[in-house]
């Protein structure tokens, strides 16, 4: 090396001379370009920075940058997840979820719980996911089968719905200038994938039933519906985002907030998810949706523990309901399981009452305070479930025979969904006459595929404006609401199919079990989803102590599903969209990771790996030895 | 074998002849030097860098390329420590020239630079208020007392 080069500079003299002179111009602050005051941000903490987005509007606006908040949020809560990123458009940016998650921790005491937003977003994924897995059901093997009568729901033929042309076409001609006029227009925009991409997380997030894009829509196997919802219970819109898998969606999407609003998403500009494209599509066809409950009443989980569990009930039914499309008519059962299981609520209806007394059943419930037999409860569930089919095929039969033609009285039964499925088979050129014997749809609600045997006013609704079609929809599920009295008459010549039960299993538990129960449990849960096809089993763990590692183990099951070559959930699929549960913030002692049902096994696999992060944070809390709540599926 | 030299022009033709790997230092300087022909004098203009300023480019890139060298000739080599040390010095300047060096640091592409001198802007904001910082940097706070509501709201749960 050069000899003496490494220590001596060889700055010129005019140069050494005029180091230390003083300048002629001055440097404002603001003069810095915007990449370098991001760095100097960056290197503040959240105060910090609030501190310094108060001092100026362009400061205010840099300093609401999704990447910056995205990066405080990872140095304090941990990586981001699928969870976390749906909870970010949520609350409308990184930033205020941290806020969120701040506030959260505030009140929490150590304890471990999911903000408000976050509890949302798994919510979310959730109800996505119960939607996969009821839209993943193989074919039984025989396009056209005519399903059991006495139980509609034993058999869920019907293979994903192809894409022909006829579909692509009506993918095409919904340009994203529908969608985001009636996102303008508040309306739920409802639009739909293909079951087969919704049954591929790899179709979903490439292919992808983005609304941005006329052309990716033209491309992908999905047909889109733009149709209006149904959505008696608020405000939200379903938004969705266009291609990025969820890994790299968090960023993009949110950093375009601050040129016109900064530190807000402009929530009118949803970028597509795949996730929110399925649940429009699911949601735009009503269905049977059970939800039930499983409540660990055990000795080890506290009275506290229990209120926060039927608090999660309240708040989360309702919610759950709604997001999948059934605010009225989705079913909620309760069961209370310690020792023994105790059927607290039966499925019944949300509407019509329904919460009120779910409300009230569950005040007066009282904590069993023995074992922790999770496998019972997962039976009752089961039986539940099988009874509520029960009654609903009983009901339908005697319709039948009651009236041959259209039979108003399916739509009374409220719970009962016709049109989901067979529509989309038939606009896509598949057999019609399939399910003749089953009685015709008495409330083809708008989002129906609009089928080239339909008739007018249902295949104008594919395509019309969301004014229009909000109108429609009001009109629908008034209609639905008011029995089926008039929701035949337009129907009445179709021949419906039956919609596959929306199967939701949650379980709340403290998770301790021994490893006999546990096995106990892994395989009834392993039963539970093989004779209850789509049924999606979920677990939040409550309280401290709990055994995360044994929940998922139940939860996740030891069998492969019918339909593993058909994994229904996208790992962490974006979905998007502001709830409003209404209520107070949920404070239920719990976080949330997830993972998959057999039968749901290789995305939901990822997913584990995805989330689990979110809800590992901090135990620091001595006592609170993390309460692991799990979204299991 | 003498080492290469690269003499830097400043925007007010100030130079100054550094070695080529400190010139290196910058990714800028680096891919002139190695596109140049074989006895090409080095000589690089930095329109954009005043003097001053570019002599504290200088002095940052020979420090840090002498402390890289371990233990070369008969110098110790620099600790972690010496190293920050030296630093906290470097970036001990008014803030004017900071800002100063930060631009150029940015246009130079020296990326551990641009760290160093973004975090000791950051250090000058910590702890303050939102009036405090306005005054460091003498920024005119252009909200009206509405916007200045809203957003001292927004911004409320930090410190609650």
């Amino acid at each position: 090396m050069a000899d003496g080069a490494g220590s001596n500079p060889h700055i010129s003299r005019t140069g050494r001379r005029r180091i230390r002179k003083g300048l002629k111009t001055s440097r404002h602050f603001m003069d810095l370009p915007e990449a370098c005051l991001w760095q100097i941000l960056q290197a503040l903490d959240a105060k910090e920075l609030c501190a310094v987005r108060r001092t100026s509007s362009s400061l205010q606006h840099i300093g609401a940058s999704a990447e910056l908040w995205h990066s405080l949020y990872h140095r304090r809560f941990g990586p981001t997840s699928a969870l976390s990123n749906l909870a970010a458009e949520y609350a409308g940016s990184w930033m205020e979820l941290y806020a969120d998650k701040h506030r959260t921790e505030r009140i929490s005491g150590g304890w471990t719980r999911p903000s408000p937003h976050e509890l949302q977003a798994s919510l979310q994924q959730l109800a996505a996911r119960a939607m996969a897995a009821v839209t993943a059901i193989p074919d039984g093997g025989d396009q056209a089968g005519i399903r059991v009568p006495s139980s509609p729901f034993v058999k869920l033929s019907a293979g994903p719905p192809r894409s022909p042309s006829s579909v692509a076409s009506t993918a095409s001609a919904l340009s994203p200038l529908d969608c985001s006029t009636s996102l303008r227009s508040a309306a739920s925009t409802l639009h739909a994938s293909s079951s087969s991409a919704a049954a591929s997380p790899t179709a979903s997030s490439s292919s992808s039933l983005s609304l941005s894009s006329p052309t990716s829509l033209g491309l992908s196997s999905s047909a889109a519906f733009s149709d209006t919802p149904i959505n008696p219970l608020g405000p939200w819109v379903l938004r969705s985002r266009s291609s990025q898998p969820s890994s790299l969606a968090p960023l993009p999407s949110l950093a375009c907030s601050p040129p016109s609003s900064p530190g807000r998403l402009v929530r009118s500009h949803p970028p597509p998810s795949p996730a929110a494209d399925l649940i429009s599509w699911c949601l735009a066809r009503p269905r049977v949706v059970q939800l039930v409950y499983l409540l660990d009443g055990s000795g080890s989980v506290s009275e506290e523990d229990f209120s926060e569990m039927r608090r999660f009930v309240l708040e989360s039914a309702p919610a759950l309901c709604n997001l999948l499309g059934a605010a009225h008519t989705g079913k909620v059962g309760v069961v209370q399981f310690s020792t023994e299981a105790r059927t607290e609520v039966p499925l019944t209806p949300l509407g019509q009452g329904g919460a009120a007394s779910l409300s009230s059943a569950l005040e007066a419930m009282v904590r069993i305070n023995g074992g922790t037999n999770i496998s019972t409860a997962l039976a009752a569930a089961s039986a539940l479930m099988k009874a509520d089919d029960a009654a609903q095929a009983a009901a339908m039969a005697t319709e039948q025979q009651d009236s041959p033609g259209p039979s108003p009285s399916l739509a009374s039964s409220e719970d009962y969904a016709p049109g989901t499925w067979d529509e989309v088979e038939e606009e896509q050129g598949q057999p019609h006459h399939r399910t003749a014997t089953r009685q015709p749809e008495a409330a083809l609600l708008p989002g129906c595929s609009p089928g080239p045997g339909s008739p007018a006013s249902t295949t104008s609704w594919g395509f019309n404006t969301s004014v229009q079609a909000a109108r429609q929809s009001q009109a629908c599920s008034s209609r639905q609401a008011a029995g089926g009295a008039a929701g035949h008459s337009h129907t009445s010549h179709r021949q419906g199919a039956h919609g596959r039960p929306v199967r939701l299993v949650l379980l709340l538990t403290d998770g301790r079990v021994d490893g006999y129960q546990a096995r106990e449990a892994r395989t009834n849960a392993t039963k539970l989803c093989n004779e209850l096809q789509g049924c999606v089993l979920a677990a939040f763990g409550v309280g401290r102590g709990v055994d995360r590692g044994e929940l998922l183990h139940i939860i996740t099951g030891t069998l492969p599903g019918p339909n593993s070559s058909q994994p229904a959930g996208g790992a962490g699929w974006p979905l998007l969209g502001p709830l409003h549960t209404g209520g107070p913030p949920m404070e239920l002692t719990m976080t949330m990771c997830d993972d998959t049902r057999p039968g749901l096994d290789n995305c939901t696999r990822e997913q584990t790996v995805h989330q689990a992060p979110s809800s590992e944070r901090r135990a620091e809390h001595p006592a609170a030895d993390v309460p692991i709540p799990h979204v299991v599926y | 074998m003498g080492a290469i030299k690269v003499t830097l022009i400043a925007s007010d033709h100030q130079s100054f002849e550094v070695d080529v790997d400190v010139a290196s230092e910058s990714p800028i300087f680096r891919e002139r030097v190695e596109n140049a022909d074989p006895g090409d004098d080095m000589h690089i203009p930095v329109p954009s860098v005043t003097g001053d300023v570019l002599a504290k480019v200088v002095e940052y890139c020979q420090y840090h390329v002498a402390a890289k060298k371990k233990g070369a000739d008969d110098e110790a080599s620099k600790s972690d420590d010496d190293v920050k040390a030296w630093d906290a010095q470097f970036v001990n300047v008014d803030q004017n020239l900071l800002f100063d060096i930060i631009l150029a640091a940015n246009y130079l592409d020296i990326k551990s630079l641009l760290d160093l001198t973004c975090q000791a802007v950051a250090q000058l904001i910590k702890g303050k208020t939102p009036a405090e910082i306005c005054k460091t940097f003498n920024i005119k706070n252009e909200f009206t007392p509405e916007e200045e509501e809203e957003i001292r709201r927004e911004n409320q749960w930090t410190f609650d």
